[in-house]
């Protein structure tokens, strides 16, 4: 019981992601979040002369996608493109059949119909209302109780249900972060935008909020793009990595691999998993989107997302060792 | 020893600069000190009871009132605007709004004159029709309008400047109409700095009187009022109506700052809340 429950618990640090994926797989039918696609091309310049370039193209599946890259390769422009905060000439920004932009077809909605939730890397909590008013914030059209219900929902999950009537800067810094977590999830959004906004943290505070915002990515699977360049942030929260430099797409690996094909392994997951084990899916939960492997030689058995499963396939279990 | 050294420096410098500050505040305490300890104070109420000094306080309190509720209708929108929108020729329109400051006060009085009087190219449309522009309660409105507008507007453009943009992005993704960023995070965090604008707005309007004795001697206002009384009856007839400014000027500021305690707290505010306390 304790070596499962170890094995569990070492699990939790890393999902599966399918070896290979093409764009029938990307939209989810039912049930979990839609996927996001971006495809943005936008030049910057001062006085006509274009100073910077943006152009990348991509799908991003429900859970933690992280994006890398040194400071100025585009990432929270990209973001800010994605969240429309930023302008963008050409491209598309979609999640499923919702359209936010689309510049062939002249659709460019603003913000605030977009769902996208965005978690500012200074957080951005207003200072002027309490804990408890900035997480219920975008919850206006709600009734007043129902408003209650949700805020203290969340703010019970994110574990500052303690904090509703302080002030942002009566509060300290890891539990700020827990507040802008909470204020951008309540919205219930089916994109969240994470712009570095654990960098200012120390690790094991880091640590706890990473937990708890892979407990809830468990239990709402949309796409989150979390940008960091702490590998050590990869390492933890990440399915899958994307590298951006000077406004393109350098690198994108899978963090974590579950592949069907023993005898191919796991090709684009190798930078990031620690150790790889054999192992057979015992049972396969559709509804879930994952499957329950049992490793080789051994007792314990791991439930993994994995959209692929089928009964008795024998598969290879990349994990990470993260501290 | 090094320490003493540096000491004695910083304490010389203090004593300087305190001896260079007291002197300076001798001249901007002592005219009041002097106005509350030297009045009759049974004298001061007995001259404000009789029928024209209560209609000229009448006067100016509502004018003012009027003028400001006009300066914050208009001049908080325009500071906003020039805080935030992408204008073209913007230093342009924020030299614009500045410019009454600089003119002195009579010349002022002229040139609204020249514009709003019967003969003036918008006063004299009005006159066609009998609606006089000087010499009553409108007139003496513009005048405060025009002096007084720009520490509203000037306070409004830092304000909103000061309100980090990131707060107002956020308000977006959270649902927010412009409109509802605009009333929900803008303008209550530019509140506080907003407030003393106003403050100052009123003040100034209150104590206007070079370009008001041009544009509308009458009906009196206070500052007016106080004028005639020095004419005819000397120090002694002028001294309770000028008690009666100083007082209304300083319940102003004492409201204004009470004021701003409660609707929110803010970094712009604070050194000017302290500064109104003793403890500090």
């Amino acid at each position: 019981m304790g070596q499962l429950s170890v094995f569990a618990d070492w699990f939790r640090l890393g999902w599966a992601w399918p070896a290979s994926r093409t764009r029938a797989e990307a939209d989810a039918p039912n049930g979990a979040g839609h996927a996001l696609e971006i495809r943005v091309a936008h030049r910057y310049g001062v006085a006509g002369k274009t100073t910077f370039s943006l152009e990348t193209n991509f799908m991003v599946q429900p859970g933690v996608t992280i994006l890398r890259g040194h400071s100025g390769a585009g990432k929270t422009t990209l973001l800010r493109c994605i969240a429309g905060l930023a302008p963008m000439e050409n491209g598309t920004i979609a999640v499923g059949p919702q359209v936010m932009f689309d510049s062939a077809r002249g659709v460019n909605l603003e913000p605030r119909h977009r769902k996208v939730a965005f978690v500012f890397q200074h957080l951005a909590l207003f200072p002027h209302l309490s804990v408890r008013e900035n997480v219920g914030y975008g919850l206006k059209k709600l009734d007043a109780s129902e408003r209650g219900e949700r805020v203290n929902a969340v703010m019970a999950s994110f574990r500052i249900g303690h904090l509703g009537d302080r002030l942002p800067s009566e509060i300290s810094g890891g539990e700020q972060q827990r507040v802008a977590l909470a204020r951008a999830l309540v919205t219930e959004p089916s994109v969240l935008l994470l712009d570095e906004p654990l960098s200012s943290l120390d690790v094991k505070t880091k640590a706890l909020i990473v937990d708890d915002l892979r407990a809830w990515n468990a239990a709402h699977r949309i796409p989150i793009v979390y940008v960091t360049h702490d590998d050590r942030e990869v390492r933890a929260l990440g399915e899958r990595a994307i590298t951006l430099e000077h406004g393109r797409i350098v690198a994108d690996d899978s963090l974590l691999g579950i592949s069907a094909d023993t005898h191919t392994g796991c090709p684009d997951s190798g930078n990031f998993v620690d150790k790889k084990f054999d192992a057979t899916v015992t049972a396969v939960q559709a509804t879930e989107k994952s499957v329950t492997c049992r490793l080789h030689l051994s007792e314990p058995e791991l439930s993994a997302y994995w959209r692929h499963g089928a009964l008795g396939t024998k598969v290879q279990i990349g994990l990470r060792v993260t501290e | 020893m090094m320490m003493m050294t540096m000491n004695r420096k910083t304490n010389g410098l203090v004593l300087l600069f305190g001896v260079l500050g007291a002197v300076l505040l001798l001249d901007l305490v002592l005219p009041i000190g002097n106005l509350l300890a030297g009045s009759n104070w049974v004298d001061a109420f007995a001259a404000l009871r009789q029928p024209e000094a209560l209609q000229a306080v009448k006067v100016s309190l509502l004018s003012s009132a009027i003028a400001i509720t006009a300066m914050t209708l208009f001049g908080v929108p325009l500071g906003y605007l020039l805080a935030r929108a992408e204008l073209p020729l913007k230093r342009l329109w924020i030299g614009l709004v500045f410019l009454p400051m600089v003119v002195p006060d009579l010349a002022g009085g002229i040139l609204l004159l020249r514009l709003f009087g019967p003969y003036g190219p918008i006063g004299h449309p009005f006159d066609a029709h009998n609606v006089a522009l000087t010499n009553n309660l409108v007139g003496v409105v513009l005048v405060q309008i025009f002096v007084a507008a720009p520490f509203v507007v000037a306070s409004s453009l830092a304000s909103f400047s000061g309100v980090d943009r990131e707060l107002e992005a956020a308000a977006g993704t959270l649902g927010d109409s412009a409109w509802q960023v605009f009333t929900r995070v803008s303008l209550p965090l530019a509140w506080p700095g907003i407030a003393i604008g106003i403050t100052l707005a009123w003040i100034r309007a209150l104590g206007e009187f070079g370009a008001t004795l041009v544009m509308a001697y009458n009906p009196h206002t206070l500052p007016v009022f106080l004028w005639v009384k020095f004419e005819s009856e000397g120090l002694a007839g002028a001294l309770p109506i000028a008690f009666c400014l100083v007082f209304l000027a300083v319940m102003a500021v004492g409201v204004s700052m009470n004021l701003n305690r409660f609707t929110g707290v803010s970094d712009v505010l604070a050194p000017l809340g302290r500064a109104t306390k003793w403890d500090s």
